[in-house]
């Protein structure tokens, strides 16, 4: 700038442009004493974890930098896509009281109740970082499959014992849980003896790891004594014997967990009430039943059994019978 | 100026192996990446149970010929499969179609493939969110690990400096660089000074050697072997950043006051050399960690040196580990464990005996105790000093054989 253009300046009376100026803003940002509760479905919510995860950021803040995006952009409505999806979850949001009304304001303006507003806004935010993140959106909702296994270990069997015995009734058990489920992007997949998952295998595994299956104790973060350098290799000499079939049960710490699982949300303690109702209808007392009804139910995950005659024959000869 | 101790990290390359990872074993975990795409969660379970700090190998080097990716039908494994989406993730590349150097097409999209292998790494495990862990502890890897190829050629020199820098630039810090010689090369002094020219050190925290299908009894009998990989470490550590290598032995421990200061190896107590293909598996063959000689020996030469040894005589001269000493103050000789053996049937082909699996559980302790115990003498103590004693013990347990083998790494070491 220049000696004389800065003269210029200082000489010129801002008296008149003064009262146009648009007001300043507080030095302080407002505190966020205002707040809005969003019922979201399980499976909404689940997607925004997994995207705050990926960009590690509490998730709520995550939530509340949407909404105030939205805000500043004047951002149109957007038709959401959870449908009739139960809205089991509750988002609490804290917003400054300038937001809210902001919120409230453009809610009007667009005809819509501002809760709903908010969370098409989160839900169209979620979907772009999504995108940009790579992450899959489809497999984020759905329970993961040991917490589908917890679940069904904690229910009672048909006996009233609540063990699984053997790893192909393990397999078939929440195969059908996951069918009955959502049967769209399964994770199981036609194998050598029909349905199966290598992720039950791993949930197993790391259940057995966090010491929550009779049997098992939680591996610890100290050097390993004589005596648990033997019970880990004793726990392994049923291997050798073939016809020994494993048994999954849970023991009361993993009971416990199951009950904390169960009572963590509404949709939780829903979807244990029916897997407690599916074990009961589909855990039957002989393997060759149970197999012979997921061959039959889901044909499609049985093009690469190696057992698919024997499966066939079987079968027809129970229809004949009865 | 003391030397800092070597740092002890074992290899995690299936499930089973998540069994045997404590604290006071190893100092830290490295899970390769195609395991890890077989058993995330209890990969998750056993990290925070443990606390051991992790790290992934991306295991790029699996994509480089097709024989390493594929099942014995000739179909990509499944979790290659889902490796390789995640690792082409925006680019045009197809994974897994063919040998990777042909099917990258740009080195754009090389550079893009080093961003995302960087990215695996970071949140693999992060994005992994049961319900029932909702409230566990993030799990971030203690290094990221440059995506890196065996350096078979010029050709492969050339993409592994442009993965090396992309990926460094991709984590934003420093990463660790794995540096992967075969054999031909390892021979060949001038051969190996374009691969270093190739290994850059900008943005570069450690150097991780890897020579496959070079066994420490290739590297104690070709003097050209083991001069390549003095020249390696010699120059590496010359450049003030630290040097590991990925699939250490006894052999390698031993260059510690030559340079090398992280010791990688895995589970298996049998020495293959660590080729750059997946281990198979099948049945195990009847061979134990024979402490005292600092190597591998069949059952029966086992029994023959140790199993008449008393309590005092075995811990002086076999093994003193927490498992023999333990099994020897339960009553038991420890070899009568480790050599439990069972005959399996296979149809069409002879019996065969191999060991239980309690003696695989059990070999797999010894071992990796015994590794930890050398890991902790070549720390504490100068190379010469650690095997001038092993070379009595070996002596005492075994005779001359296998003390002159010692006596030969510890003359190449005076040497060097």
């Amino acid at each position: 700038m220049t000696r004389d253009r800065r003269d210029a300046l200082l000489d010129q009376d801002w008296s008149v442009a003064w009262e146009t100026l648009p007001e300043a803003p507080p030095l302080v940002p407002r505190p966020k004493t205002a707040q809005i509760t969003l019922r979201i479905p399980t499976r909404l919510l689940a997607r925004i974890k997994a995207v705050a995860a990926a960009k590690s950021l509490p998730y709520h803040a995550l939530a509340r930098a949407w909404i105030i995006d939205a805000l500043r952009i004047s951002a149109p409505r957007v038709n959401g896509a959870m449908g009739d999806e139960p809205q089991d979850e509750q988002m609490n949001i804290k917003l400054d009281n300038e937001s809210l009304d902001n919120l409230k304001l453009r809610a009007d303006e667009l005809r819509r109740p501002y809760h709903r507003l908010a969370r098409e806004w989160i839900e169209a935010a979620l979907t772009r970082e999504e995108e940009s993140l790579g992450i899959d959106p489809s497999p984020a909702g759905r329970p993961a499959i040991k917490d589908l296994m917890v679940l069904l270990l904690h229910s009672p069997g048909r006996r009233g014992d609540d063990a699984i015995r053997g790893m192909t009734r393990l397999q078939k058990l929440l195969f059908v849980v996951e069918q009955k489920l959502a049967s769209e992007h399964s994770r199981f997949y036609a194998y050598n003896f029909g349905p199966f998952s290598e992720e039950v295998n791993d949930a197993a595994h790391a259940l057995e790891l966090a010491g929550f299956l009779r049997g098992s104790e939680a591996v610890k973060a100290e050097p390993p004594s004589f005596a648990e350098i033997i019970a880990t290799a004793e726990g392994r000499s049923g291997q050798d014997e073939e016809v020994e079939a494993q048994e999954f049960a849970l023991n009361e710490r993993g009971h416990e967990a199951a009950e904390r699982l169960r009572q963590s949300s509404r949709a939780y303690d829903q979807l244990f009430a029916y897997i407690r109702q599916l074990r009961q209808e589909w855990d039957t007392p002989s393997l060759d039943q149970l197999v012979d009804r997921v061959y039959e139910k889901w044909p499609s995950f049985t093009d690469k059994s190696l057992i698919k005659e024997k499966v066939d024959r079987r079968s027809a000869r129970r229809r004949r019978r009865s | 100026m003391p030397r800092p101790p070597l740092h002890h990290i074992v290899r995690v390359r299936r499930s089973e192996d998540l069994t045997f990872i404590r604290p006071g074993v190893m100092d830290e975990i490295v899970v390769n990446a195609n395991q890890l795409e077989n058993s995330p969660e209890s990969t998750a379970t056993a990290v925070q149970q443990t606390t051991l700090p992790y790290s992934i190998d991306p295991v790029l080097t699996r994509f480089q010929v097709p024989e390493w990716w594929k099942n014995d039908k000739g179909d990509t494994k499944r979790n290659y499969s889902r490796l390789g989406a995640a690792y082409v993730k925006g680019t045009s590349i197809e994974i897994a179609a063919g040998p990777l150097l042909q099917t990258v097409p740009s080195d754009k999209e090389w550079a893009v493939l080093a961003a995302n292998v960087i990215e695996y790494q970071r949140n693999r495990l992060v994005q992994l969110r049961p319900q029932m862990d909702l409230f566990r502890p993030e799990l971030k890897p203690t290094r990221v690990i440059a995506p890196a190829l065996v350096a078979f050629s010029d050709a492969e020199d050339r993409i592994n400096q442009l993965l090396a820098t992309a990926g460094a630039e991709a984590a934003g810090e420093a990463i660790a660089l794995p540096i992967v010689v075969p054999a031909e090369r390892l021979r060949d002094v001038g051969e190996l000074d374009r691969i270093l020219a190739c290994a850059p050190t900008d943005g570069i925290s450690s150097y991780f050697l890897w020579t496959p299908r070079v066994t420490e009894e290739l590297l104690l009998n070709d003097r050209a072997l083991l001069g390549g990989v003095l020249h390696l470490v010699s120059r590496l550590a010359e450049r003030g950043i630290p040097v590991g290598h990925m699939h250490a032995t006894y052999v390698i421990a031993a260059l510690h006051d030559l340079g090398i200061s992280a010791v990688i190896h895995h589970m298996g107590w049998v020495d293959k050399g660590e080729a750059a293909d997946e281990n198979r598996g099948g049945l195990r063959s009847c061979q134990t960690y024979a402490t005292g000689v600092r190597r591998c020996v069949r059952f029966d030469t086992a029994r023959a040196l140790g199993r008449s040894l008393d309590a005092a005589a075995y811990m002086q001269r076999f093994c003193n580990c927490t498992f023999c000493t333990g099994s020897f103050d339960a009553g038991q000789h420890p070899l009568d464990l480790l050599l439990e053996d069972r005959i399996v049937h296979i149809r069409n082909r002879p019996d065969r005996l191999t060991p239980t699996s309690r003696a695989v559980a059990l070999n797999t302790w010894h071992y990796l105790l015994s590794r930890r115990q050398e890991v902790e003498a070549f720390s504490a103590q100068p190379a010469v000093d650690v095997l001038a004693a092993d070379i009595d013990r070996a002596a005492a347990l075994a005779g001359g054989r296998e003390s002159d083998r010692l006596r030969r790494l510890a003359a190449e070491l005076h040497t060097a």
